[in-house]
């Protein structure tokens, strides 16, 4: 079974160069997370409406952007490889992008919330029965599947990611809801450690893979 | 053939190893192609540390034996060399696995 071991590292190998290594991906995760800690402020300056509209946005605008980064930064650096499209790796893309979206549109309604009571400019009460439930299964819902997203790519950061992002998301509606912060503190914290760490792969990555010289 | 020589059968299959696969810069080459719908010729370069003649060399051969189909082309204005591995090459590396796998079992009885 050696040599089927050495097929899932190379597999794994071939994952982090095509979207972990650069750091683009980092960056893009901290970015969105930094959208959903200001989403809060925003709505009450736009209105909930335009809100989701400047969101949804600005998620297109930064996935198009990585995806240009990506084609004019890091393809001329380490070049461009398609994984295999296995059925196994198609239904785990799937299920990666259903699970993504969920913890999003979960995040979102935690932070969509009862909001702010914006005559009297107070935070509103938690919802009576909710009580932080759904933010309980987002920590779960981001813990994990980070978790499996860690352990199928080899990438030993984004298992600390999940559990930091749920951990800040419960931590922000805690804060709001108790000492009136709309600003979302802890999550932007979280979307910063993130940032940072992105920031230093891409300066990594830039050095570590310099562009080819003219005519090779 | 192998009451002759003697060899244990496991590893008799050695003898009958692909040796096109069985270089180790070729089966690097090989093994990243097989997970991979394709692969440019920067990638290779950087997943096998090999050097840009090492690589040009190796794919030349494999290429010769039908296991990869090399496709250049230009992205805008910059040459692209776009890698990918044969029904012909997948089945090589397969058999090339069974075979190691039923040699190395022997070993490990």
């Amino acid at each position: 079974m050696s040599e089927m071991a050495d097929f899932r590292q190379i597999q794994r190998r071939v994952f982090q160069l095509v979207s972990f290594e650069d750091g683009l991906w980092d960056l893009l995760l901290g970015l969105i997370f930094l959208a959903l800690a200001v989403y809060p402020v925003t709505r009450e300056l736009l209105g909930p409406e335009w809100n989701i509209v400047l969101f949804v946005a600005l998620l297109l605008l930064l996935s198009v952007g990585q995806l240009l980064v990506r084609r004019r930064v890091s393809g001329p650096r380490i070049g461009v490889a398609a994984p295999r499209r296995t059925p196994k790796m198609q239904l785990l893309a799937v299920i990666t992008f259903v699970m993504v979206a969920v913890t999003i549109g979960l995040v979102v309604l935690t932070v969509l919330g009862p909001g702010r009571d914006l005559a009297a400019n107070v935070p509103a009460e938690a919802s009576s029965g909710r009580g932080y439930l759904v933010e309980l299964v987002v920590v779960l819902v981001m813990g994990l599947l980070f978790s499996a997203m860690g352990y199928l790519f080899g990438v030993t950061r984004l298992y600390f990611y999940g559990w930091m992002i749920g951990l800040a998301n419960l931590a922000s509606v805690y804060m709001e809801h108790n000492a009136g912060w709309t600003f979302q503190i802890p999550l932007a914290v979280a979307a910063g450690i993130i940032l940072l760490i992105g920031l230093v792969l891409l300066v990594r990555f830039l050095r570590t893979y310099p562009l080819p010289a003219e005519g090779d | 053939m192998a009451d002759k020589t003697g060899i244990d059968p496991g590893l008799g299959n050695l003898a009958e190893v692909d040796r096109l696969v069985h270089e180790p810069a070729r089966l690097m080459i090989l093994m990243v192609l097989y997970t991979v719908e394709f692969a440019d010729f920067t990638f290779l370069a950087t997943i096998t540390k090999l050097t840009d003649g090492n690589l040009s060399s190796h794919l030349s051969k494999l290429e010769s034996a039908g296991y990869v189909e090399i496709e250049k082309g230009y992205d805008g204005k910059k040459p692209r060399t776009r890698i990918r591995l044969t029904e012909v090459g997948r089945k090589a590396v397969d058999a090339y696995r069974t075979t190691m796998s039923q040699a190395l079992q022997h070993l490990a009885d």
